[in-house]
């Protein structure tokens, strides 16, 4: 049974820049008054989730859209609890995986086989289990011979086979997926959607988030739209308006 | 408690990928530590007219525990900020990135052990039922430089002055500590070197295996640190745990 459930979730961060991130201001504001305080003390505040509710259960495959800078991937974080909102409760059931940046906690110096481990490991496997994860990462990526290989030595779109596979062969109840797809070619597509269709099938949820609406067409079965930290649930006819090339 | 594991397994991971195309590997510590005990030995057991064979275990224990103490300081500021890309992405509690920095520098340290080893069997020092106490003395530095390296790092990840304030710090308190002359020894009154909390750090290791038991007064500083320390970072991780992943 994997949940997600949202609140009136209210997320906000501060972007510092250099003066705020350096001491010298804070003490200057400290110890002077007025002008500089204010010119020290001022940061911007992102609000990039305002008042979002939702609520996901098992076999929901929702798509995530929005232009840049609506806030996807600030909801998958959230989503996966590595973000905290400000206000508004959530309630995660399940365990998460989660693949946003690419080559995010790889070591670049080891090989591949090496970060199958790392990888499981940093998402609370024990090394035996992490080990077990092996011969289904080798199976899906077809890397072959480049797993012995430092994974500083590969493309993209390698490093990319490897992390999905990793983040898939823990069989997470909750997959969360950040526009990456690009960098697949038709072949890994494939694969991995059978991946995904398995995973929905198996009563799991999934987010995924991205600019192409073939593949959200593909993939999922419910569709959010993000603008200006709004989130609203909307029908797939949105996608067809947009008429964005595959 | 398997995350404590993993944490500590991916410090070792960290080391090796460090060393991953030299031929000594992590060993280079332990050489590159063992040649500026011989230096330092040769010029300060001149200098300072000591008898090597007292002077050299004394300086090579405290260079080794130094090592450990200024290694984790030095490098806790940067502690979640080196991690950025993996807080950003994976969702894991925040000490394991404290407990995975940590660990580096204490594998580093049972490299280190070697030299130690050496110099026992060389100098055929007597290991006696006082040497033991160095073990608890040990846990008590880890379990203080545990919270420091949380301590420093979170307030490293907001303020990015912090890391080269420390390690402009860091030779300071080297030279007003008792690692290279012997506090006891010194024609002038030292009473400085107390003032510094790190020379507690060595003298708690070290005195054990030079034949005497550290005094109260170490014990209870160290016990203090660790308190106070301890629920200092607890309150701050309590506020401000939760907005390290802004701040990275």
């Amino acid at each position: 049974m994997a949940e997600i459930s949202f609140e009136n979730v209210t997320l906000s961060y501060p972007i510092y820049n250099n003066r705020n991130m350096s001491l010298r201001s804070q003490i200057v504001r400290i110890a002077t008054g007025g002008t500089i305080e204010q010119e020290a003390g001022q940061h911007t505040v992102v609000t990039a989730l305002k008042n979002v509710s939702f609520k996901l259960q098992d076999g929901d495959a929702v798509g995530l859209v929005g232009h840049n800078g609506a806030g996807k991937s600030t909801l998958l974080r959230t989503i996966a609890g590595i973000y905290q909102p400000v206000s508004g409760t959530i309630h995660r059931k399940g365990r998460v995986a989660t693949v946003f940046e690419i080559g995010a906690g790889l070591e670049p110096e080891l090989s591949g086989y090496e970060n199958i481990i790392n990888l499981g490991m940093m998402m609370g496997l024990s090394l035996n289990q992490a080990k077990a994860l092996t011969p289904d990462v080798e199976e899906f990526t077809e890397l072959g011979d480049f797993l012995k290989l430092p994974v500083r030595t590969y493309s993209s779109g390698m490093t990319m086979r490897l992390m999905f596979a990793v983040a898939t062969s823990i069989t997470p109840e909750i997959l969360l997926i950040d526009e990456m797809f690009a960098t697949g070619d038709s072949n890994f597509q494939e694969k991995s959607l059978a991946r995904i269709k398995k995973l929905i099938s198996s009563a799991k949820i999934f987010v995924f988030a991205s600019h192409n609406p073939g593949l959200i067409r593909t993939y999922c079965n419910r569709l959010f739209k993000l603008e200006h930290g709004h989130l609203e649930e909307v029908s797939f006819d949105v996608l067809g308006s947009h008429k964005v090339s595959q | 408690m398997s995350l404590l594991r993993n944490a500590i397994y991916l410090a070792w991971t960290d080391t090796r990928a460090r060393y991953k195309k030299s031929f000594l590997g992590p060993f280079w510590l332990t050489l590159s530590n063992l040649i500026g005990v011989l230096g330092l030995s040769l010029v300060w057991a001149n200098l300072l007219k000591e008898d090597m064979h007292t002077f050299v275990p004394s300086l090579t224990i405290g260079m080794i525990v130094w090592q450990l103490v200024a290694g984790a300081i030095g490098d806790a500021p940067g502690t979640f900020v080196r991690q950025a890309n993996v807080i950003r992405n994976v969702a894991i509690p925040t000490w394991f990135f404290a407990v995975r920095a940590l660990s580096r520098h204490a594998i580093n340290l049972v490299h280190n052990l070697v030299i130690v080893v050496g110099v026992v069997i060389y100098f055929k020092f007597p290991l006696t039922l006082v040497t033991w106490l160095a073990v608890p003395g040990l846990a008590l530095v880890i379990l203080n430089l545990y919270w420091i390296t949380f301590f420093l790092g979170i307030i490293g990840a907001r303020f990015r002055d912090i890391e080269y304030l420390v390690s402009s710090f860091l030779p300071l308190l080297f030279f007003i500590s008792p690692v290279i002359f012997r506090p006891d020894r010194l024609p002038v009154s030292m009473e400085i070197i107390w003032m510094n909390p790190l020379s507690y750090f060595i003298e708690v290791v070290r005195a054990p295996f030079l034949g005497k038991v550290p005094s109260l007064a170490t014990y209870l500083i160290m016990l203090g640190l660790l308190l106070t320390g301890g629920t200092l970072t607890a309150l701050i991780t309590h506020s401000r745990g939760k907005r390290i992943a802004f701040w990275i």
